[in-house]
Formats: C-alpha cells, sequence, structure tokens
C-alpha cells in the first residue's frame, strides 16, 4: 500500500465519516430482538380490557396491508363496536416498508376520525393521543389513553430484549 | 417509493416529467438529481447519508485514482483502489451481513456479539456494485473519472434503477448522462415499456404471489405433491413477473427521460441451460460478477481446478448478494454446482439431448427458486407419506390454471411479432390496449393491498 500523506488523512476521513454515521444509527437504534407476540400481549394488558386479539385477515381488512409481507405482527382491536383502542405491533422485513407501512396508518386514523367525526367525542379525544413509533426494524401503533405509558414499556421491551 | 403505487404513478412522476420537460437543457441533471433523492428518502430519510457519502467518497476516489495515473504513480492508484473497495464493502457488510454474522456467531457463543437490529438500507446491493464498477473502470482506464459531482451523483442515484436495478456500468450511461437526445418515439417506447412491466408486477406477479402465499399456509394435512409443484410453478412465475416488470417499468421510465439502460432479461424460461439460463435472467449482475470477479480470479484460463473454485466463490458470492441468509448461499452454491456439472460433466449429453435437456433445467430452476423462497423442498418430492394429489389439489388445479397458462404464454416471445405488427399497421389499436393494460393495472392496484417488490429486499 502506497499512498501520500494527504491522500492517507483523507482516507481515514472517509473511514471515520463512515464509522461515525454508523455509531449514531446504533446509538439512536439500539434494539434487542424481541418476540412480537409476547410483547404485543404484554403491552396490550396495559390497555384496561378494551382490546382483544384479532384475526390476521381483520388486519388486512383494515389496513389494506399483508400480514405475510411483515416478518412477524400483534393486532389487538377494540372488544365493542364503539371501541376505538387497537394495538399494532409489527416487525419489518426491511426498511423498504416503513413509507407504506407509515401511510396505511395515516389512513387507518383517518378512517377512525371520519366513523366517529360529529359524535364520538370520547373516541376522538383517544385517538388524538394514538402513537406511531418505528424503532430499528419494529413498528409500535397504539391508540388508547395510556399511549405514552405502553410507547415507554415498548421501548423498555426493545432495550432488554423482551426480558424485563 | 413503488412504481406501482399511486404517490409515484399520479404524483411523484408526473411532477418529474413537467419540470424535466419544461426545464433548461443544463437543469436537466439537477431535477433528475433531486427527484432521484426525494424518491429515496421517501422510505427512510436517514439512509441519504450514506448513500451521499459513498457518492462523494467514490466520486473523489475517481479523480484520486486519475491523478495518480496521470503522474504515473500506479501503486498508488491501486491503494486507492484498494481503499474505496474496502470502504464500499465494510458499508454494506456491516448493514447487510452484520445480523447474519451476529445470529449465527451468538447461536455458538451466546451474546458474544451485541445485536444492533438495524434496517436495511434499501438499494444497498445495487448502488455499491455500481460505485465499485465506476472506481474499478477508472482504474483501469477504460473510463475517464467523472469531474462533475451532479452527474456522478446523479449516476449512483438515478431513480429508475436506484432500488432494484439494472446494475447500470458508468461506461454505458456516461455518454447520455452528459448529453442525450429526447425525442417522442423513445417517450412513446419507454411509455409502453413502462406499462407492460407495470403490468406484468400488478396483473401477473401480485396474482402468482397469492396463489404461492397461499399454498405455502396449507397445513399437511392439505399438501400433495401437485399442490406443491403448484406453488412452485406460482413463485417461479411471480419473481420473474415481478423482478422482469420492475426492469421493464426502469427501462421505460430512463427511456422516457433519454437513457438507454441495458436489458435485464431476456426470455429465461426458455434457457436451453443453466449457463443459457443465466445469460438470460439478471443479465446485469451476472454480468457484473463475470466482469469483477469471475474474469480478475483467473477465470476458465488457469485450469480446470482454478476454474471450479472460481465458480464455487463466485456462485457463494452471487447468493449472498442476494441475502443474509443461509438459503442464498446453498441456492448460488447450487447453481455453481449445476454450472460446474454442465461444463465438467453434461457437455456432451446437452450436445445429443437439447430437447430432454431443456426440460431438465426447467425442473432445476423450479428447485432452484424453493431453495430461493425458503420453501419446504420435502412435499415436492413427496417425502413424509403425502398424497400425489388431493380434493386441494383440484381445487388450485381448477382455480389456478388460466392464470399459469397465462403465465407460461406471457413467458414467452409468442406475442412479439403481433405487437409489432398492430403498432405498424394499427397504432391506434395499439394505444387503445396499452391504455386498457394500464387502467386495468390502476383498477386492480385499488383493491390490493401494499405489494413491494421481491427485489427491494436485496
Amino acid at each position: 500500500m502506497k499512498i501520500s500523506r494527504k491522500n492517507a488523512i483523507l482516507w481515514i476521513l472517509f473511514f471515520f465519516l463512515l464509522f461515525f454515521f454508523i455509531w449514531t444509527q446504533i446509538k439512536q437504534e439500539v434494539t434487542e430482538k424481541i418476540n412480537v407476540e409476547k410483547t404485543g400481549e404484554l403491552l396490550s394488558k396495559e390497555i384496561k380490557g378494551t382490546v382483544q386479539i384479532e384475526d390476521p385477515l381483520l388486519f388486512k381488512k383494515r389496513y389494506q396491508l399483508n400480514p405475510g409481507d411483515f416478518a412477524a405482527l400483534a393486532y389487538y382491536g377494540p372488544t365493542s363496536n364503539m371501541g376505538v383502542e387497537e394495538l399494532l405491533l409489527i416487525e419489518m422485513t426491511d426498511s423498504s416498508q416503513k413509507a407504506l407501512l407509515q401511510e396505511a396508518l395515516d389512513s387507518r386514523i383517518d378512517t377512525i376520525h371520519n366513523n366517529f367525526d360529529g359524535y364520538g367525542t370520547d373516541q376522538l379525544g383517544i385517538l388524538k393521543k394514538s402513537r406511531i413509533v418505528f424503532r430499528g426494524n419494529y413498528c409500535l401503533f397504539v391508540i388508547a389513553n395510556e399511549s405514552l405509558q405502553i410507547e415507554e414499556s415498548f421501548l423498555e421491551q426493545l432495550k432488554s430484549g423482551g426480558k424485563k | 417509493m413503488v412504481f406501482s403505487s399511486f404517490s409515484f404513478l399520479f404524483f411523484f412522476f408526473p411532477l418529474v416529467l413537467i419540470l424535466y420537460y419544461a426545464g433548461f437543457r443544463y437543469t436537466k441533471n439537477v431535477i433528475l438529481l433531486i427527484f432521484s433523492l426525494i424518491f429515496y428518502a421517501w422510505g427512510e430519510p436517514v439512509y441519504i447519508i450514506l448513500m451521499l457519502l459513498s457518492i462523494t467518497i467514490n466520486y473523489i476516489t475517481g479523480l484520486l485514482i486519475e491523478r495518480n495515473i496521470a503522474s504515473n504513480r500506479m501503486l498508488s492508484a491501486r491503494s486507492n483502489l484498494i481503499l474505496a473497495a474496502v470502504w464500499n464493502l465494510f458499508a454494506i457488510a456491516f448493514f447487510k451481513y452484520y445480523p447474519f454474522l451476529v445470529s449465527n456467531v451468538n447461536g455458538i457463543f451466546p451474546d458474544l456479539l451485541p445485536d444492533y437490529n438495524l434496517s436495511l438500507p434499501i438499494g444497498i446491493s445495487f448502488y455499491t456494485f455500481q460505485a465499485l464498477s465506476y472506481v474499478i473502470d477508472v482504474y483501469r482506464q477504460k473510463v475517464p473519472a467523472q469531474h462533475n459531482y451532479i452527474s456522478f451523483a446523479l449516476y449512483i442515484s438515478m431513480f429508475p434503477q436506484l432500488i432494484a436495478g439494472p446494475i447500470v456500468r458508468y461506461s454505458d450511461v456516461a455518454r447520455e448522462i452528459k448529453n442525450r437526445t429526447l425525442s417522442l418515439h423513445d417517450f412513446a417506447s419507454g411509455s409502453e415499456r413502462f406499462i407492460i412491466g407495470l403490468s406484468k408486477k400488478v396483473l401477473l406477479a401480485n396474482t402468482f404471489g397469492i396463489i404461492f402465499e397461499n399454498i405455502q399456509g396449507l397445513d399437511s394435512s392439505h399438501q400433495a405433491i401437485i399442490t406443491a409443484w403448484i406453488g412452485a410453478l406460482s413463485y417461479a412465475f411471480q419473481i420473474y413477473f415481478d423482478f422482469s416488470g420492475y426492469s421493464d417499468m426502469a427501462i421505460g421510465i430512463g427511456r422516457m427521460l433519454g437513457f438507454h439502460f441495458i436489458e435485464n432479461f431476456n426470455y429465461p424460461y426458455l434457457a436451453k441451460s443453466i449457463t443459457d439460463f443465466w445469460q438470460r435472467w439478471h443479465i446485469s449482475l451476472s454480468s457484473w460478477f463475470k466482469e469483477y470477479l469471475y474474469i480478475p480470479l483467473g477465470g476458465n484460463r488457469k485450469g480446470a481446478l482454478i476454474q471450479i473454485r472460481n465458480i464455487l466463490i463466485v456462485w457463494m458470492l452471487t447468493g449472498l448478494w442476494h441475502g443474509a441468509n443461509w438459503n442464498f448461499i446453498f441456492w448460488g452454491l447450487y447453481y455453481g454446482i449445476l454450472l460446474i456439472l454442465e461444463k465438467f460433466v453434461f457437455a456432451s449429453f446437452i450436445k445429443r439431448f437439447p430437447k430432454i435437456y431443456r426440460i431438465l433445467t426447467l425442473f432445476l430452476i423450479l428447485i432452484s427458486w424453493m431453495l430461493f423462497a425458503n420453501a419446504d423442498l420435502s412435499a415436492l418430492f413427496g417425502f413424509g407419506k403425502i398424497a400425489f394429489l388431493n380434493q386441494t389439489t383440484w381445487y388450485y388445479l381448477k382455480s389456478s390454471i388460466l392464470i399459469l397458462a397465462i403465465g407460461a404464454f406471457a413467458c414467452l416471445p409468442f406475442l412479439n411479432p403481433y405487437g409489432k405488427h398492430i403498432k405498424k399497421k394499427a397504432p391506434f389499436l395499439a394505444v387503445t390496449l396499452l391504455t386498457g393494460l394500464l387502467l386495468l393495472c390502476i383498477v386492480s392496484l385499488i383493491s390490493q393491498s401494499y405489494n413491494p417488490f421481491l427485489y427491494f429486499r436485496f
């Protein structure tokens, strides 16, 4: 290997930039692998008794997404017709699914909003508290009064790899 | 962003076309570059930083290598090339292969390596290979280094082929990046190609995808040998129409913008042998590996043993390029072994019985797709005492026979002469047919759920 000193400094900078970028990503996205079904169940218990696990077909109908396209998925929906609470935990196969997932979640919020607009004041209040969180290959979507608390639990689960 | 999405079809692409055609000659590259970056950032904005880093570093490396060669410092030029290769390969290795390494190492030594669970930067395999081919070609003095940063950034990030190829070599597009002519003929043929690609994806690939997914989801009591083969056939059609559809769309969009990208498919299921298949399937990838790996390793010039070694290395890496998983490595090695057998064992058989070997080739390709999809191979061969056919088989035969026949027909070049004849004799009819296809795709897209391209994950 033979390069000038200037050239060597340039390459040190190039590699430093790459490692720095990787470091920022690692720092931001430190997540352990979690079991989506178990974590989903755990998080759903924080929504006090108003959700139940739903069939993937219902997920497909409501979100216009194929459950089979994702690595893993847990979907909880409201127990009554007038309920608005939902919890969706998804493990994506790669980053390309993020944009479409975001679009589908936004459209789901719009649909629920239109369903209750004009009369469901309580439901719209809960909907306003909804949270969408992307971390690594995981996505959490939750509509509940306890959304913030559930988001925190979700991040804890990711850090501990579902051990907490 | 996906070509077969409403946001692309009705917002992004029309806007690109309006601004591109309305812009001055010297602004066209800037417009294309800005929209290419938006296209990439749509899914995962943060990874645009990595791509811009890759663009900048490979751009500077090209200039350094050129300067070194001009002043006859070949060792320095070589060192810069090696460092650029290490930089590019490290980036792809970390984001694409680190999780695979972690799962394997931690499987043996628990918690030895930390698992960061980072998402894969989309298109990294494609744009890294383009960047590598550029620096290597500059080093080999096949092309001069690009001095204009915008032109180089456009080469790496051009949105039609950014995410799933074809892997365009710099030498193939350098002239058109600098100076290209826009013609009505190119625009018309590009639109036609785009609609055909969109139809392949939306009408065929997605339909075959549903059949394959349903068959894969059957429990063992409903499995039968013939059902498994219908599933294998469906996947073979799905992956072909999905990927060649994307390539058609990329080539079509390129042509509408004045670029002429290389062809990526040439009726692969008509292949006479596995060697022939790989001259027809993902042509840009196989020719990349041939030129930048197989030939530098010695190719077939250093005796049979070295050639066998080279084939196995190239095909293992081809498999690994497709994904960080053992099934892709086995899939690559499977093809490596088949190619070795074709060259050293079956050569005379292929010459004597070409028709039989053509059928055998199709059979071997079907098996390879099942390895690729990580599907259960045992059902295909009746292991585990499963029936030859059952009620479920009849259901799938009845419900899929028409689409399977259409798929088989669409894989072959029968329609080409008719298409040319219609375009020549009745252009109005040709336009009507294409408009009908486009409308059919839009209607199908409304009723379909999200269907990403299979090759996006590579």
